[in-house]
């Protein structure tokens, strides 16, 4: 261990050293009383007693700082005959440098005591409930029917949105149903006028769409869809429909049962499978009714499917060459298929819902489930 | 259509058990809707005939009755019933029979062996339609009945019954027999023949005791009337009874349930007249006369309009052409001669009638859908025999036919067609095998001509074919395809992107979606906030639509505002004792735009949301008030909306309540619902609403880039004392008028009344961003913007508080 033995600032600097493993009682002797001794194991004993970092600051001004005894030990150097001068300016230098290092050693260890000491202030009881900001629901019905949109809107269809409040000729007539047509009884419907009604089927957005645009047409239809039904856990006087219509040259029977495979595939899990049974629609021929394998029994057949072991998902057909030729597209020439799906009965299925009646009572017990 | 399973597998001789039957109806394209197990009640009953009847000494209640039970001999038992009479045929359980509850064992009573018991129908465990006479004691069943016979055989005891669901276009299928002839398509087992009534014919020619003329042959292409002479009208018997009673509908008398039987079997609906109430014995074929009236079977008085078709003799109205008969004519037990009628009326016609009067019957069913020349002939066919064999009755030679049967149908069906529809690689043998089994003859190589069988009604092109082969072969044999077509996604409407944005930014705000019914009671339609919407429009004005037909009073009209509907939902939760915080929708409004118009449909986006201050237990305040809505509304359509205030307004607070304008265009309203909207839907607290019509905000310009500066800005607090009669936004805009292209922004931080201040003055505080677009800026310039400011605030009556 290096020390230094330095005579008061004002004095002359004499013996500049001591035997290596500090010096002794004897030598302290040997100096003057004014002679100020200070050595590294002494600064250092001084720090480690430095409880905070202010005493340390006190510590280093009393011994680096502008009045600090070292600090006059520099500034006396000018006063030593130059060959000691040197050689004393590199002994002191070298001391400043070390005692440098030691206070800041023991800043360090102070400052980390302090930080842990603020830390453990600051221990909160991490057990007390979090401060929740308010977040609201979507709700099931919309989010089910934007899952559908996106489906489709992935397979090339564009969405296409018609009126709710309809010409009976959109709703019925166009669609293959004259005045008076026996399948008319199909859809109880709410009328404004003898002409005007509440669309029963989200159809006629077909008849519209072919009148409007030319093959190659690939497009649903979502949106409310009104009947005039007496109301109960599975019937709704108003309730959403997702239409499709395809119209293009060679559309057949089997892109139908494609496209609608592939949609149940992405809607309700790959491992359930389709099944397609003859069904009637005046605006389609062939018609069927798309059925899906149950997923609570897996096609075994349980409560929730009737014991059938299928639900009935959706109606569906190829255009009728009929429909085709009311909006002025050669049936020869372009075919198509169509399909209309109910979105609350997707998303009963889907959320193991009940009562349909659930949607549009907004209970927020019952909205809060859909977060 | 309702039917017992016994009636079909008697015509389709071989016939899956109920549960196999629904799979192959399934491929047919019928649903079997329910498959009723009906068990037979009791065993070992047997009809038996009162032969004689003999007191018992000591007992006063009881008779010794003999009985004789066919090929069961004579037997003797003790009955207390008070409507026990000679030659009477009433079921005999014999001992041993278990009736619901009991069993029948041979006992004595008061010294009296007796070998059984006649029972009551209530005893037996049936219900009333089927055995309607001997309420009073022991069932009385038809005199006609075979003595002996098993009464659970004779009952068709045990059946299952069966409801098939029959689609709109198969009116064939409406019947026993059509549904036979389907299955047994698919099956591919013939059909067994009816079971053919024994009829007495008369030499009598029918046109001499009936005339038929038909005015409008458009409306009623076929007449045929039957007449069947000395007929007797009494009870059908069990069997037939029981039939009509499995198929859900209720025996009457022979005659009627033979036509009901008949519709039933053929699917043609019937009619018989008691000739002798028909004037002149003409059936003359009309359209109702003014103000004509006629009281129906059901008692009800009609008056007819006169687009409604009649059965009339040339003095009045007899019945209501294939909806219902007239009482006038109906079967009485002095009924002895009839008039049969088979007729075809045009569906519209009766569809329109029997919508008109609110009558739905089975014929009128069966006619709206449509019936054929076929069903018209055999029925009157069938029901001539049944009358005869079972009425007594002798039919009079021929039948007076107004109108001509049409010849088939011919269509044609090109096997390549069939294969590009349904993708498919039939070969034409495949496809004629198909046209075979649905009895359609086709004859021809590429393009095949068939013939439509004479029940088939609805076809009418090639692919109502393809749509029968289709089902002969399966669905199952047609592939999945997926179409060719270009890769690419689907095009949406522009509010469909917005809308999860704004949707995102409210849900985080607390808001939660909901989906409201259109259709709402018409009193929510005139509400006054709806005048912001429609400035022009007067009360009279009032664009809403009401529903020709309502269900109910509640959902009668079109709403015109999303606003009452979100507030019925926040009640709701409130008073369930779960509220929302607040509710968002997007929906539309519907305006009616005159008769030649559809309505006008605007997308609106409402919402409702509680005025609420909570603390949280870190004393942290989460508040909602009117300026906090303003705020959202701001960060929403981040465009420069302007509010107006609405001081006419009562059902929005009026002085918390504004129009919003965009670019000059009213878009919408929002504010504090007011206390007599409150009281009206029972709220609990406060409530602010909102609703914008986005039609203006979903253009979606692409951002592009402006330049900024870098420079420091410098920050000059200033308050002003101002009185509180000239509104906030005049101070901000001589802020910024006099602050000059320096001014980069002014931030609005306090708002203070009271101590301090004198009354009727506010205090308001602003933070000023002053920036320079090139270089840093000097004091002096900030000083002289800062003068400028001061100096306009001053002369318009502001006093500084920071000097």
């Amino acid at each position: 261990m290096e020390s230094l033995k330095i005579s008061n600032p004002k004095s002359k600097i004499s013996n500049l050293f001591l035997p290596a493993g500090g010096y002794s009682a004897a030598g302290q002797e040997e100096l003057p009383s004014d002679w100020v001794v200070i050595t590294q194991v002494q600064l250092a004993e001084e720090c480690r007693k430095a409880e905070n970092l202010r005493q340390l600051e006190e510590l280093r001004v009393r011994t680096l700082g502008k009045k600090g005894q070292l600090t006059a030990l520099l500034r006396g150097l000018g006063d030593l005959p130059p060959l000691e001068r040197r050689e004393a300016g590199a002994r002191l230098n070298h001391l400043k440098q070390s005692l440098e290092a030691i206070l800041a050693a023991r800043a360090e260890v102070l400052e980390e005591e302090e930080t842990l000491r603020r830390l453990l202030a600051e221990r909160v009881d991490i057990t007390l409930p979090g401060i929740q900001p308010r977040l609201g629901h979507r709700h099931p019905l919309r989010r089910t029917l934007e899952g559908i949109e996106d489906i489709f809107l992935s397979l090339g269809f564009d969405i296409v949105e018609g009126p709710e409040v309809e010409w009976d000729s959109n709703n019925f007539e166009a669609l293959n149903m004259p005045a008076e047509h026996p399948a008319r009884d199909m859809w109880d419907t709410y009328y404004i006028t003898e002409r005007m009604l509440l669309r029963t089927h989200t159809s006629p957005v077909q008849i519209r769409t072919m009148k409007a645009r030319k093959p190659p047409i690939r497009i649903i239809a979502p949106g409310i869809t009104y009947r005039h039904e007496a109301i109960d856990a599975t019937h709704m006087d108003i309730f959403y429909q997702v239409e499709g219509l395809v119209v293009d040259r060679g559309i057949s029977f089997a892109n139908l049962k494609g496209v609608l495979g592939l949609f149940v595939a992405e809607a309700f899990g790959p491992e359930r499978i389709t099944k397609f049974v003859p069904s009637y629609f005046p605006f389609t021929e062939p018609s069927a009714e798309m059925m899906v394998s149950c997923g609570l029994c897996g096609g075994e057949g349980c409560s929730g499917c009737g014991h059938s072991g299928w639900l009935e998902i959706m109606g569906c057909g190829q255009v009728h060459p009929q429909v085709l030729r009311n909006c002025g597209i050669d049936p020869e020439e372009f075919t198509g298929f169509a399909f209309g799906m109910g979105v609350e009965r997707i998303a009963m299925l889907r959320f193991n819902i009940p009562e349909i009646r659930l949607f549009l009572e907004n209970d927020s017990q019952f909205l809060e489930q859909f977060r | 259509m309702k039917i017992p399973y016994s009636w079909l597998e008697e015509i389709n001789g071989v016939l899956p058990a109920p549960g196999e039957l629904a799979d192959l109806l399934l491929r047919a394209g019928l649903e079997m809707e329910a498959a009723l197990p009906l068990a037979c009640p009791f065993s070992k009953v047997v009809t038996a005939r009162i032969i004689a009847m003999e007191t018992i000494p000591g007992d006063p209640h009881n008779l010794l009755v003999r009985v004789e039970a066919g090929s069961l001999g004579v037997c003797q038992v003790v009955s207390g019933a008070p409507n026990l009479a000679i030659g009477l045929v009433t079921p005999l359980a014999l001992p041993g029979a278990m009736l619901p509850g009991k069993v029948i064992e041979r006992r004595r009573f008061s010294g009296a062996e007796s070998e059984g018991m006649l029972c009551s129908r209530v005893e037996l465990g049936l219900e009333k339609e089927l055995l309607p006479l001997g309420e009073e004691g022991v069932a009385a069943l038809p005199a006609e009945s075979p003595l002996g016979a098993d009464l659970g055989e004779l009952l068709g005891l045990p059946d299952t019954l069966l409801t098939i669901k029959v689609t709109a276009n198969r009116p064939d299928w409406n019947s026993v027999l059509g549904l036979a002839r389907e299955i047994a398509v698919f099956t591919g087992e013939p059909l067994q023949p009816l079971v053919e009534f024994q009829r007495m014919d008369s030499s009598t020619p029918a046109s001499d005791l009936v005339a038929v003329e038909v005015e409008d042959p458009f409306l009623c292409p076929r007449y045929l009337a039957a007449v069947i002479c000395d007929a007797r009208i009494q009870a059908s018997p069990l069997w037939l009874a029981s039939r009509l009673w499995k198929s859900g509908m209720r025996p009457i008398s022979n005659v009627v349930d033979v036509t009901n039987y008949v519709m039933l079997e053929v699917g043609q609906p019937l009619h018989a007249f008691d000739l002798d109430q028909v004037a002149e014995g003409r059936i003359i074929v009309r359209q109702a006369r003014p103000e004509e009236m006629l009281v129906t079977l059901d008692g009800a008085r009609r008056i007819l309009a006169s687009s409604v078709l009649l059965i009339t003799d040339p003095q009045k109205p007899l019945g209501i052409a294939g909806v219902m008969g007239g009482l006038n004519s109906e079967m009485t037990p002095a009924t002895r001669s009839l008039a049969l009628e088979s007729a075809y009326f045009q569906s519209a016609s009766i569809r329109r009638t029997s919508r008109l009067l609110g009558l739905e019957t089975e014929a009128s069913e069966r006619f709206v859908r449509g019936v054929s020349h076929y069903s018209v002939e055999e029925g009157s066919r069938r029901a001539s025999a049944m009358l005869s064999a079972l009425a007594g009755g002798r039919v009079l030679t021929g039948r007076v036919d107004c109108g001509q049967p049409l010849p088939p149908k011919r269509l044609r069906i090109r096997p390549e067609q069939t294969n590009q529809i349904l993708a498919t690689d039939l070969s034409r043998e495949e496809i004629v095998a198909s046209l075979d089994r649905l009895g359609f003859s086709p004859t021809g190589e590429t393009v095949l001509e068939v013939q439509s069988p004479p029940w088939r009604q609805d076809l009418h092109e090639e692919v109502d074919l393809i749509e029968d082969i289709a089902r002969i072969i399966g669905f199952d044999r047609v592939p999945h395809h997926l179409p060719a077509g270009p890769l690419r996604r689907g095009q949406e409407p522009s509010w469909r992107r917005k809308w999860p944005e704004w949707r995102s930014f409210l849900l985080g705000q607390g808001l939660t979606e909901v989906v409201t019914a259109p259709l709402v009671p018409p009193e929510w339609n005139t509400f006054t906030f709806l005048e912001v919407d429609q400035p022009n429009a007067s009360p009279e004005g009032k664009p809403s639509m009401l529903l020709r037909n309502p269900n109910s009073p509640e959902r009668s009209a079109l709403r015109l505002s999303i606003l009452p509907s979100l507030l019925q939902v926040t009640a709701t939760n409130q008073h369930r004792g779960h509220p929302l915080f607040g509710c968002v929708e997007l929906g539309k409004a519907y305006r009616w735009r005159g008769e030649e118009e559809l309505p006008e449909e605007p997308r609106l986006l409402a919402l409702a949301v509680a005025v609420r201050q909570e603390a949280d237990w870190q004393g942290g305040i989460r508040e909602m008030s009117f300026f906090r809505l303003k705020g959202w509304l701001e960060v929403l359509f981040a465009e420069e909306l302007r509010f107006q205030a609405i001081p006419y307004q009562h059902d929005l607070h009026p002085g918390r309540s504004a129009a919003v304008f965009h670019k000059d265009r009213l878009v919408g309203v929002f504010g504090e619902v007011g206390p007599s909207l409150s009281k009206r839907f029972e709220l609990k607290e406060g409530v602010l609403l909102a609703e914008i019509a986005i039609d203006s905000f979903l253009d979606q310009a692409v951002p592009c880039f402006q330049p900024y500066s870098r420079f420091p800005a410098a920050d000059r607090d200033i308050a002003l004392v101002i009185p509180t009669d000239i509104p906030y936004d005049q101070w901000e805009r001589m802020i910024r008028e006099a602050g000059g292209p320096l001014l980069e922004q002014v931030a609005f931080f306090d708002r203070y009344q009271g101590e301090n201040i004198p009354p009727g003055t506010i205090s308001l505080a602003f933070s000023l961003r002053f920036r320079h677009s090139e270089r840093t800026l000097t004091e002096a310039e900030i000083s002289q913007a800062m003068t400028s400011i001061e100096r306009s605030l001053e002369e318009q009556g502001a006093v500084l508080r920071s000097r």
